[in-house]
């Protein structure tokens, strides 16, 4: 997470309607909510649309933000949270292109044997996340996309540092028990 | 009926895997997720619209449908009130006329 005090001014001010305050955090975390949401629903495009949606409804309720001790951050990401959980609920009818088909996969500097390889474990690996639960996903994408501590996921999740780390042991364990059906 | 079992034999128990395993998981996680940088016209083009579009706006519309269903609703209840009493009036009216 990045700076408290530095987000905790321009917070106030974008509360009191200071347009370019809200400008600075947008330009703070438009990044890190895009690649959370990139990740959650597989697709750049429905990315950037989710992105404009938690940005907008930031916006529309900045205002009314009430500081619960909680980061600036961590209200953005919820709103993020709800809004994909949306987006699954509306799409769960239509049919669901797998994750593994959108991110790309190889990377340029491997040599094509060991890239197939790569990119099959990779495959299998993205496939396994996609069929987590959605705070099991929110985890292992805040973890190992943002970098975040345990307790800074706890913050971000609402939870004692205590549940995510059990959860993540217990995520851990789900995945590499998905992985072996998977290879099978 | 008692089977003589144990309810955690009945329930069958996930694999453990080992240390080994999971660092391994770890590591493939370090690998495969990495940051995406999102196309930079989508950030401008966001940055603007989010100034261009008063999102006030939308929260009226909202507030108009709301009036609109409430005074529609109103009015039907008020017509049907209406309709009752008069159907009621009616009835009573031709009840004390002499046959």
């Amino acid at each position: 997470m990045s700076d408290q005090s530095s987000d905790d001014t321009a917070l106030a001010r974008a509360i009191d309607g200071d347009n370019e305050a809200f400008s600075e955090l947008y330009q703070q975390y438009v990044g890190k909510i895009y690649n959370y949401i990139y990740y959650r629903t597989g697709n750049p495009a429905d990315a950037e649309d989710l992105t404009a949606k938690v940005f907008h409804r930031a916006l529309g309720h900045i205002q009314s933000y009430k500081d619960r001790g909680v980061p600036f951050s961590a209200w953005l990401y919820r709103i993020a949270h709800n809004l994909v959980a949306n987006w699954h609920r509306d799409n769960s009818r239509r049919k669901e292109v797998p994750l593994e088909d959108h991110i790309h996969l190889h990377q340029e500097a491997d040599p094509p044997e060991t890239a197939l390889v790569n990119d099959q474990e990779k495959e299998v690996l993205l496939k396994a996340i996609s069929k987590l639960p959605g705070d099991r996903q929110q985890l292992i994408i805040l973890k190992f996309v943002e970098h975040m501590s345990n307790a800074e996921i706890a913050t971000i999740m609402g939870r004692s540092e205590g549940a995510i780390k059990s959860l993540y042991h217990r995520t851990l364990m789900s995945l590499r028990g998905r992985i072996a059906k998977l290879n099978k | 009926m008692r089977t003589g079992k144990s309810i955690t034999e009945k329930r069958p128990r996930k694999k453990l895997y080992s240390e080994e395993e999971i660092e391994e998981l770890e590591k493939s996680l370090q690998v495969s997720l990495n940051p995406v940088t999102p196309d930079p016209e989508f950030i401008t083009d966001l940055h603007r619209r989010l100034y261009a579009a008063p999102i006030i706006v939308m929260e009226a519309r909202r507030a108009e449908k709301a009036y609109l269903v409430i005074a529609l609703g109103l009015f039907m209840g008020a017509l049907l009130f209406w309709l009752i009493k008069s159907l009621r009036d009616r009835g009573t009216t031709k009840e004390e006329s002499p046959a």
